[in-house]
């Protein structure tokens, strides 16, 4: 029944990740000899779900994947030599397992020099399973660095520049503290690894009284218990994980039932543009993470594109990941140009793990993350509003993280 | 008023009807007899178009019908009993009546009670117009087939073994109901029947059917004095004995 | 546990409005129509188009949409499922789950993947009080829709000259036929009334939560669930299942949230093994 974002076990990643690495191992003998042995271009390999229930991650690929396309259209010159660049998309159907098979295919039909893997542990996981197994550099993003390091060997090929769920709760706590609040916390938590994640590290946050009527299911179209709890509690800081359509249902059923909350803040949901357009008024004052927004004074390190610029060429409502998938070609350039042979697919992993700079994203550093192959990116917070065209813009309110974003309005609680 | 003309049909490898053709004029009364397997209700399939013929030609008052849906033969005038009765069950009575009033003979509000109710006057069923047609006994069944095809209003009406499991009494009950439909409505009947005592009474004439073939055609007793039909007969034993009853009787 | 009970009441006739026509469709021509929460998306994104390109509230909507859906239901009998269903048994839930497919890819081609919702204006966001209880005005407008619907649905069933012809191809078409019924046209209208309460369920969802093109699994879910559970083909029996699936949702919810959607699956599953759906 979980259909939606970043919502996967351990249990079934660990035992899909075995079964890919076991598939894998079989016919990497051969492998190992032809590394390098493609011809002189080099080849990329994305790994993103464009189709199936997670498709709102990969609907900005095709732009993205253009933008990229152009910038690299001359080919990288590296050491003296030139290489033209190819990238190989694959889509993953929102599923794992699906995500593993491409993988295996872009490592042995293609013969990939790196995969870049994005959007949910859904495509992260499995993907990085793959290389880990088939010894092919990885870099993978938009999956909280907990869920993606969580439960598996220490990585040696695989990589991932991403936010943390602790971070982000931290960073909520902080703007939670700024307004004059009863303290008590209600957690409308899912039961998937999400919702998880943010009931352990809201519950271990020091300060607060958590209201946590209990997991509920993705998909759960009545809310009354959960707001009948809220209600007795007397929550004043509602702090929410859940897929975009669960949380419509919610807030508009919160609105029937008159609840409402100081801080309302909702990851997860929140993210995209489009959930904002949907709610209408109701969207006003929500409080979301911003992991990037077109407002970044960052550019692209490939051809000196600002965010800002990417963003509006883009022609529809930008959206967070846009950002972090660009980034990961700009890491992909920046380790071939760092590796003494690009076409070494050791020598690449291992630049990898050497790099600190910066993408249209914002700041990555590999050499200093909370776990290893970890690159942890800076979280940032925003408050809905409407614009003057009456559309519903993210601001920036909070920019503890990454100073050097510029903060666009102050924080108002919603009552 | 029917023509069959050379209408051939096979499942596989049996043969319902090879080369088979038939005439039926207004007002006829045609019996059809035959061993089990030997195209009888096929024969009625084809008229009311339940089923299509793989060749050969149906023309009803001149028209060909052969494409025509079912339900359209049956406004033009061709009515039909099951064997086995299929009444509506989940509609009542009266229901299953007035369905068959207002679609088959196209009548219309008052008009279409009216006709279901007389139908179901004529056939005995007026005291039980409000039951669930789940709920009848088979004599009750059997009426209430006839009594719905008769609520169509046909000038062609096909019987399919109205007699078949019910009491010698049951049997002349219907059997006047059909004389008197007939003879009210000027209606033509093709009756297949296994018990031959009823149909020798009721028709002038007398088909018989064997391997989807006419072997015999004529007034009942001396078809049934032919040779090649008292061959087909004497093939089962019922039959036989069914035979010979009907020798004693004339 | 009073205030769970009328929630779940409430809840239920959702439930009800979406699965009664699945229920026509199965009970009249014995269809199982995967496409049905697919087709209910449909009408959602119907909605929204007539609200985007003409401005019209999601209600005036309606005038536009039903018949429309209508037209396509009938259409779709008579060129697709009127073939399957002479195919045997799999086939008409073969043919439906590729219509599903098809449906959700050309969506999300003509679409997007995003979530979409319908603005119901305040009225979708009011509440109002009884006897201590907050309830919703969108929720109850669902019921009671939803009891109307099954309402008018058993009224015309049960009265109307339409209605016995329904029944009667529903019992035997065969037979029917040979009484003067157009088969046909009586299936095609009835796939037609089937698609129209889709598309008005999906309507009210879209109003309640929000929709994209691969909602419709979840909805044909909870659907198929109601009318098993209020036994195959009764409407009435629809509506009765629908309250129990949400009633179920509330009380077990009171108990823990956890086992709300999961104690439904349990509750359709026990239903399956007492009393097996037999067609």
């Amino acid at each position: 029944m979980s259909t939606y974002p970043t919502s996967t076990y351990p249990t079934r990643r660990t035992f899909l990740g075995a079964l890919g690495t076991a598939a894998v191992a079989g016919c990497s003998s051969g492998l190992r000899e032809s590394s390098g042995g493609t011809g002189r271009s080099l080849k990329i390999g994305y790994v993103s779900p464009r189709t199936g229930p997670l498709a709102v991650f990969g609907e900005s690929d095709d732009y993205v994947l253009g933008r990229v396309r152009a910038a690299l259209a001359k080919g990288l010159s590296i050491g003296g030599r030139g290489y033209p660049v190819e990238i190989v998309v694959k889509d993953t159907q929102s599923s794992a397992a699906r995500a593993a098979e491409v993988a295996g295919e872009l490592i042995q039909r293609d013969r990939v020099d790196i995969v870049l893997a994005t959007s949910t542990p859904d495509t992260t996981n499995p993907v990085s399973d793959q290389c880990e197994a088939a010894r092919v550099p990885c870099v993978a993003t938009v999956c909280p660095w907990e869920i993606w390091a969580a439960g598996r060997p220490a990585p040696t090929y695989s990589y991932l520049h991403f936010i943390g769920t602790e971070q982000e709760v931290g960073v909520f706590a902080g703007l939670w503290s700024k307004a004059d609040t009863n303290k008590v916390v209600g957690g409308l938590w899912p039961n998937d690894t999400d919702g998880e994640l943010y009931r352990r590290f809201v519950t271990a946050e020091p300060g607060w009284r958590v209201s946590d009527p209990g997991a509920y299911e993705d998909g759960t179209q009545d809310y009354t218990s959960i707001l009948a709890a809220f209600a007795r509690d007397d929550v004043e800081i509602l702090q929410a994980a859940p897929i975009p359509p669960d949380w419509v249902t919610f807030w508009r059923q919160a609105a029937q039932h008159g609840f409402r909350p100081k801080i309302v803040s909702v990851a997860k949901a929140m993210l995209f543009p489009t959930v904002a357009k949907t709610l209408g008024e109701l969207a006003e004052g929500l409080v979301a993470p911003v992991w990037w927004s077109a407002a970044f004074p960052y550019r692209s390190s490939l051809d000196g594109t600002t965010a800002k610029a990417f963003a509006d060429g883009y022609g529809r409502p930008w959206t967070p990941p846009m950002g972090f998938n660009h980034a990961l070609f700009e890491i992909a350039v920046a380790a071939f140009r760092a590796a003494a042979d690009p076409k070494d697919h050791a020598a690449v992993a291992a630049a990898i793990g050497t790099l600190k700079g910066e993408a249209i994203s914002g700041r990555y550093d590999f050499t200093a993350g909370p776990s290893k192959n970890v690159s942890m990116a800076p979280d940032l917070l925003g408050q809905w509003r409407r614009n003057p065209a009456g559309e519903y813009d993210l601001v920036i309110v909070d920019n503890t993280l990454d100073p050097a974003i510029p903060l666009q309005g102050e924080f108002t609680p919603l009552r | 008023m029917l023509e069959l003309d050379r209408i051939s049909k096979r499942f596989g490898r049996v043969t319902v009807a090879e080369e088979l053709s038939l005439s039926v004029r207004h007002g006829d009364a045609v019996g059809v007899v035959g061993p089990n397997g030997a195209g009888k209700t096929s024969l009625f399939g084809m008229i009311s178009g339940d089923l299509a013929p793989d060749a050969g030609e149906v023309r009803f008052d001149g028209r060909r019908v052969t494409a025509l849906d079912a339900s359209v033969r049956c406004r033009l005038g061709i009515g039909r009993t099951y064997q086995v009765p299929r009444p509506f069950t989940g509609l009542s009575v009266f229901e299953n009546v007035l369905v068959a009033a207002q679609q088959g003979a196209g009548t219309r509000g008052r008009a279409s009670y009216a006709l279901a109710a007389e139908v179901l006057a004529g056939t005995g069923l007026a005291d039980l117009a409000g039951r669930p047609a789940g709920r009848l006994g088979l004599l009750q069944r059997k009426r209430l087939e006839l009594a719905r095809a008769l609520a169509t209003r046909p000038r062609l009406l096909l019987l399919d073994e109205v007699a078949g499991g019910l009491t010698d009494p049951e049997v002349a009950e219907l059997v006047a109901l059909i004389t008197a439909a007939r003879a009210r409505d000027g209606l033509a009947v093709i009756w297949i029947e296994h018990v031959v005592r009823a149909l020798t009474a009721t028709v002038d004439r007398l088909i018989c059917l064997a391997g989807g073939r006419v072997v015999g055609d004529g007034r009942p007793l001396e078809v049934l004095a032919t040779p090649a039909v008292r061959e087909v007969f004497l093939g089962t034993e019922a039959s036989a004995d069914a035979l010979t009853e009907v020798e004693r009787d004339a | 546990m009073i205030a769970a009970i009328v929630q779940g009441v409430l809840v239920g006739g959702t439930y009800a409005l979406v699965a009664c026509g699945l229920s026509l469709a199965f009970g009249v021509m014995r269809l199982v129509n995967i496409a049905h929460g697919d087709l209910a998306v449909c009408g959602a994104y119907l909605a929204l188009m007539a609200a985007a390109g003409f401005g019209a509230p999601p209600v005036l909507a309606l005038v536009l949409v039903l018949p429309l859906a209508f037209g396509v239901g009938a259409l779709l009998q008579l060129t697709l499922f009127e073939r399957a269903l002479r195919g045997g048994e799999l086939a008409p839930v073969l043919v439906t789950f590729g219509l599903s497919v098809v449906i959700q890819n050309l969506l999300v081609t003509g679409a997007s993947a995003n979530p979409r919702s319908l603005d119901g204006g305040a009225f979708a966001l009011a509440g109002f009080e009884v006897g201590g209880l907050t309830l919703s005005w969108l929720r109850t407008a669902g019921f009671a829709t939803a009891v109307v619907v099954l309402g008018s649905l058993h009224l015309l069933l049960a009265r109307t000259g339409f209605g016995r012809r329904v029944r009667a191809t529903a019992d035997d078409p065969e037979a029917a036929r040979l009484s003067g019924v157009r088969v046909r046209p009586v299936f095609a209208c009835v796939a037609g009334i089937s698609v129209a309460t889709a598309a008005l369920a999906g309507m009210f969802l879209g109003l309640m939560s929000t929709f994209d093109p691969y909602s419709g699994g979840l909805i044909l879910i909870f659907a198929f669930e109601a009318v098993v559970i209020g036994g195959l083909g009764s409407l009435w029996g629809t509506l009765a299942g629908g309250i129990v699936l949400g009633v179920t949702q509330q009380l077990v919810a009171l108990w823990d949230v956890r086992f709300a959607v999961l104690a439904v699956h349990v509750l359709f599953f026990g239903v399956l093994v007492v009393r097996p759906v037999r067609a």
